[in-house]
């Protein structure tokens, strides 16, 4: 094979490889930090005394064990779950306790498991998670907040209630979907009217015969989280965030949890889950405290340890409400021909745009060079949950 | 004499620094801390961010260490 060609071969499948991981790996996250978060919290619970999660986790449903949390229907455990398999299984894949908890999901626990470990895809729930994300306002900024309250309250409520422990981490897991998302800096302001807006421009723009009309076509079809323009591109370039309690710290999207560093960008699949990635090390840090904070609750009333009154939502405190040294991407409307280059661009890989939503990964669409800093328009609602006003 | 190697050091001093300021956040090389993201904007070498006076600076401890 001749050495120019060898060459160009490498260079595809790098490319290829590069870009499948641009997409990989969300609901692996939401996993992640679900497992780590409960790990943490069971530790802080030991902390406080000795073998407390053990007799905790012996309780009606629950295991000792990875697999903690049964999915139970008819008083009959008909699965097992870590409580990272739920974190990511709520609001991606199921939208409710009660569609987990029957005997109809038993068909899908082995490959939703698979799923949002990152050990494997499948298309049925692909499509399942596609269907959700075209109306999912529960992640996104004041609506996701405010899920997080409405379920954390009624885990809060239910886990003091004799053998309820296991259903109150179901609905702890559901609150803590919503949490989390809170993180990706996509999620904190993007209420989805951007996204509307460039539907609505693509729609109306769609049958000009111009070179407006085949951008525009394409922005026409684009709908749901998947291929949301802007979520995209915060999620994709980050910002530095604060809390109320004053951390800060460099924070992505919900593709960006662990690996933004070009250099563990090279491990393979598997190493990179244990990929020490300092640009995200303080990300992970906060949000898994934050997420082991709400946990710990939870636990601590199913001892019958009430949560201190205006200080049932203390996780919030946590939550990202200010940020800097942010740029909005460049309106899609003024990058045509970018757009088109990433099109073709992304055609060529196997993955079409229309399906895998913008990837600013690859470089052709650019950022405003102007800073964008401020506050998300839900602070205050978060300053009064957090107990402060 | 010396004023020829005072010169050939401050040029090799600026060229130095010009390629630390345009190095990829993966060369984690260079004396300074402000690099260029594959983005095209400025960003700080991890574990340092950028403050909110926009100085690339190691972040406090976290609030509850």
């Amino acid at each position: 094979m001749p050495i120019r060609k060898l060459f160009l071969t490498l260079s595809l499948t790098c490319s290829l490889l590069n870009a499948t991981q641009a997409f990989a790996f969300e609901s692996y996250e939401h996993s992640e930090i679900g497992r780590e978060a409960f790990k943490s919290a069971l530790l802080k619970l030991d902390k406080a005394k000795k073998g407390l999660s053990k007799k905790l986790l012996s309780s009606v449903h629950l295991t000792n064990g990875p697999e903690a949390i049964g999915a139970v229907a008819n008083n009959n455990t008909f699965a097992n779950f870590t409580f990272g398999d739920l974190v990511a299984i709520y609001g991606d894949y199921a939208t409710s306790v009660e569609e987990v908890n029957n005997p109809e999901f038993a068909v899908r626990v082995n490959r939703l498991k698979s799923v949002v470990r990152g050990l494997g895809s499948n298309d049925l729930e692909r499509d399942h998670s596609i269907a959700l994300a075209i109306n999912n306002p529960t992640h996104f900024s004041l609506r996701a907040a405010q899920s997080y309250v409405q379920w954390h309250r009624k885990a809060l409520l239910i886990a003091g209630e004799k053998d309820r422990l296991w259903e109150a981490l179901h609905y702890e897991a559901l609150a803590l979907h919503s949490f989390t998302d809170l993180y990706a800096f996509g999620h904190m302001h993007d209420d989805r009217r951007l996204t509307d807006q460039v539907v609505a421009w693509g729609e109306k723009n769609a049958n000009r015969s111009s070179a407006t009309s085949s951008i525009a076509n394409l922005a026409s079809k684009l709908m749901g989280a998947y291929v949301n323009f802007t979520h995209n591109a915060f999620n994709w370039k980050g910002a530095i965030l604060k809390n109320i309690e004053g951390d800060a710290w460099r924070g992505f999207g919900d593709k960006n949890y662990r690996v933004v560093d070009s250099y563990c960008k090279t491990f393979s699949k598997a190493d990179k889950l244990n990929c020490t990635d300092a640009a995200t090390e303080r990300q992970r840090q906060i949000i898994v405290h934050a997420a082991s904070l709400s946990i710990l609750d939870v636990l601590n009333s199913s001892t019958g340890k009430r949560v201190k009154l205006g200080k049932e939502y203390r996780a919030m405190c946590h939550l990202p409400v200010t940020f800097w040294a942010a740029n909005k991407p460049i309106p899609p409307e003024n990058q045509k021909a970018a757009i088109a280059q990433l099109q073709s661009a992304m055609k060529k890989q196997g993955r079409p745009i229309e399906k895998h939503g913008f990837d600013f990964s690859l470089g052709y669409l650019k950022f405003d060079k102007q800073e964008y800093r401020g506050n998300v328009n839900y602070i205050d609602y978060v300053k009064q949950n957090c107990g402060i006003i | 004499m010396n004023s020829i190697i005072s010169l050939v050091v401050l040029i090799m001093l600026g060229l130095t620094l010009q390629s630390c300021s345009t190095t990829n956040a993966s060369n984690r090389v260079g004396a300074i801390d402000v690099i260029n993201t594959p983005s095209g904007t400025i960003g700080c070498i991890a574990p340092k961010i950028i403050s909110e006076n926009g100085i690339c600076k190691t972040p406090d401890k976290l609030s509850w260490e």
